[in-house]
């Protein structure tokens, strides 16, 4: 018993270790010189620089404007992330309401229409999806760095999965007692799917945190540029014979990488509290 | 001036199923009355177009002489109690108690009072600010009553309410909304399958089998006076005994290996010689013979069953299976018993049609 439960901690370890080691590695050398970086590799031991690649990460513009702060770039990716996010938790726990308690014709088809762009990523549908946001004349904004994401058939699926399981009943109590579509959904159907909405706002922030190739097509004004972007600009003036800024960059990942963990921190107490005292 | 009125109600399901076939009622302002009947038989569903979560298919109803069948549910001033209580799982006692009111725009004040009231009498009042998932199956019950009768609607509604509970808690409770239901004197209409439930909680009681009425009555009536063969077995445990007879004189039936039964004197002459008929007896109505009184049946004994109070003891009379229900316990170790009974308590029913052939 003692000994299995011990190869069982050794084998944690081990993951745990394996999966932190490269971040371990990017922090010691971020707080090392430039130099030391391009001589010796990466780091396994903090260095004499102490945070400095971080103020200058966040403070100073990498590209042609002075904009492109890292701090103005976390901005713009938080933004992007949580637009992305509650965007997507409304519209699909509102198309799934929709798609379970009422009576619309076609309910069937409409729901595998939106199951079936589970197979058109945006890699597939990018070049029309930009085409249609730059004739509305939303590149540059974030509405059109947000809005054109946030239709989600995983999302209404979940929910509407989710919506299945709470008992008619419910409903009927809530008819009886004069509850409309609206104050149901408001008054009951939400807060019984804050577990749910709190799972979803985890995988919906990172994935939206993470987005790459949409921010870079819509945006050309570095003021909009997020911080995934900001990364890879630091690291491309390579090209330009320079020896890119190691550290800061490195600075810039550990930055990067902060919110997301943050996220899902928060909201796994509270996922985790909401399976615990289940109310279903 | 009735206080509910259905008036044919029919209620067939998209998928074809006739649920209910054309019942008629009327209930009288403050009487509790209780639709009971096998699994399967419409109860739930009369009730629902009642409260108007199933629309009609055919007939009206009518709530204190408005017709109600074409309302949404919300208009009809009705509150209904759930088999597995509905209850809003995210918010407290006192919420969900105050919900419906809060959605008609009572105002807060008014609504703390009803509120308080209720759980005070209903014993909630330390219960108030949890959640339904940390009170007690009983405590639920007790919150989902409070929720109907603080708006004091015109009808109460309650679907099998009692049947998630355990056995002593269901009579507890039955004893609890029988009373409350007297002290606040709502009509209200009672749906179980539960025989107990359904005889003590009813002033009248209806009877129900595959979306028909079979029967109307004071649960007296509806036990002691059945006005069929299903009414007969489906009320009272053990079942009534049931025996195929043929009348062969005026005064006198024989049974099927020849033992003759005495035609109770008031039915004399009320049927038929020749005609066949199915002889009923209830299993407490039919005792052994004692000190060499005659017997008027031959009993084959099988098994007995104790059940603290009483006895029963299964076997054949006539080769038709048979239960006794004795008051008294003994041990019967004889293969042949005699029966003895009052012809009183002799049904009679027609075999074809299965209704009782009444002593007039
Ligand atoms: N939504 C529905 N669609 C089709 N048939 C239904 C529907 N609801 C109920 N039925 C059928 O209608 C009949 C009556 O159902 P109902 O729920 O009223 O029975 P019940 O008397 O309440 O039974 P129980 O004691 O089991 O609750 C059943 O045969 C049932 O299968
Ligand atoms: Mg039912």
């Amino acid at each position: 018993m003692k000994k299995i439960s011990l190869i069982d901690h050794i084998i944690l370890w081990a993951g745990v270790l394996f999966l932190l080691l490269p971040v371990w590695l990017l922090f010691a050398s971020s707080t090392h010189t430039v130099e030391t970086i391009v001589k010796d590799g990466l780091q396994l031991l903090p260095g004499s620089q102490g945070f400095g690649a971080y103020k200058i990460a966040l403070t100073e513009a990498s590209g042609f404007t002075d904009v492109a702060t890292g701090a103005r770039m976390l901005l713009n990716s938080a933004i992007m992330g949580l637009g992305f996010a509650i965007g997507k938790i409304i519209v699909s726990m509102c198309a799934a309401y929709a798609l379970v308690y009422f009576r619309i014709p076609f309910a069937q088809l409409l729901f595998w229409i939106i199951f079936s762009t589970l197979l058109l990523p945006l890699e597939v549908r990018i070049v029309p999806s930009y085409e249609v946001v730059s004739q509305l004349g939303m590149l540059n904004s974030y509405t059109g760095l947000i809005v054109p994401l946030i239709a989600s058939a995983t999302a209404t699926f979940y929910f509407q999965q989710f919506y299945k399981t709470i008992p008619d009943e419910l409903l009927e109590a809530a008819q009886l007692d004069n509850a409309g579509p609206f104050r149901f959904f408001i008054d009951i159907l939400v807060p019984l799917s804050r577990t749910m909405m709190a799972a979803m706002f985890i995988i919906m922030f990172v994935v939206g945190w993470n987005q790459y190739l949409w921010p870079l097509m819509m945006t050309t004004e570095e003021s909009y540029y997020t911080i995934v972007m900001g990364i890879k600009s630091i690291l491309s003036v390579m090209r330009e014979a320079r020896i890119p800024d190691y550290s800061v960059a490195f600075a810039m990942v550990i930055l990067s990488m902060l919110p997301p963990v943050a996220v899902v921190v928060i909201f796994q107490r509270w996922f985790i509290q909401g399976l615990v005292d289940s109310e279903k | 001036m009735g206080a509910l009125k259905l008036s044919s109600i029919e209620k067939t399901y998209p998928n074809g199923h006739r649920a209910v076939r054309g019942v008629s009622l009327e209930i009288e302002p403050g009487e509790f009355l209780v639709l009971v009947g096998p699994s399967g038989c419409g109860k739930s569903t009369i009730l629902r177009t009642i409260a108007g979560l199933e629309q009609l298919t055919g007939g009206e109803i009518h709530i204190a002489e408005e017709r109600v069948d074409e309302r949404l549910p919300a208009k009809r001033d009705i509150a209904m109690v759930f088999q597995n209580y509905a209850l809003y799982p995210h918010m407290s006692v006192y919420k969900n108690m105050a919900y419906g009111l809060k959605n008609r725009g009572v105002s807060k004040e008014e609504i703390n009072s009803k509120v308080t009231e209720a759980a005070k009498m209903l014993q909630l009042t330390d219960y108030l600010e949890r959640k339904p998932s940390q009170l007690s199956g009983g405590q639920r019950q007790r919150v989902a009553m409070g929720r109907a009768m603080v708006r004091s609607p015109k009808l109460f509604l309650f679907d099998e309410p009692l049947s998630n509970l355990d056995a002593r808690l269901r009579a507890e409770m039955r004893l609890e909304i029988k009373q409350l239901q007297r002290k606040l004197k709502t009509t209200s209409v009672f749906v179980t399958h539960d025989q107990v439930e359904a005889m003590t909680l009813a002033d009248r009681l209806v009877v129900l089998n595959q979306g028909e009425i079979q029967q109307v009555g004071t649960p007296k009536e509806v036990y002691h006076q059945p006005a069929n063969i299903f009414v007969a077995t489906f009320l009272g445990a053990p079942a009534m005994n049931l025996f195929e007879a043929r009348v062969t004189s005026a005064n006198e039936m024989t049974l099927n290996d020849g033992q003759t039964i005495q035609l109770p004197a008031e039915m004399a002459n009320r049927v038929e010689p020749g005609r066949n008929v199915t002889v009923g007896i209830r299993p407490e109505h039919l005792a052994l013979t004692q000190n060499g009184q005659r017997p008027l049946l031959n009993f084959e004994t099988g098994l007995s069953e104790e059940l603290g109070t009483s006895q029963l003891l299964h076997g054949k009379i006539a080769g038709t299976d048979c239960t006794l229900n004795l008051p008294h316990f003994d041990q019967h170790s004889e293969d042949q018993l005699g029966v003895v009974f009052e012809p009183k308590h002799l049904h009679l029913f027609d075999v074809e049609t299965g209704k009782r052939i009444d002593h007039g």
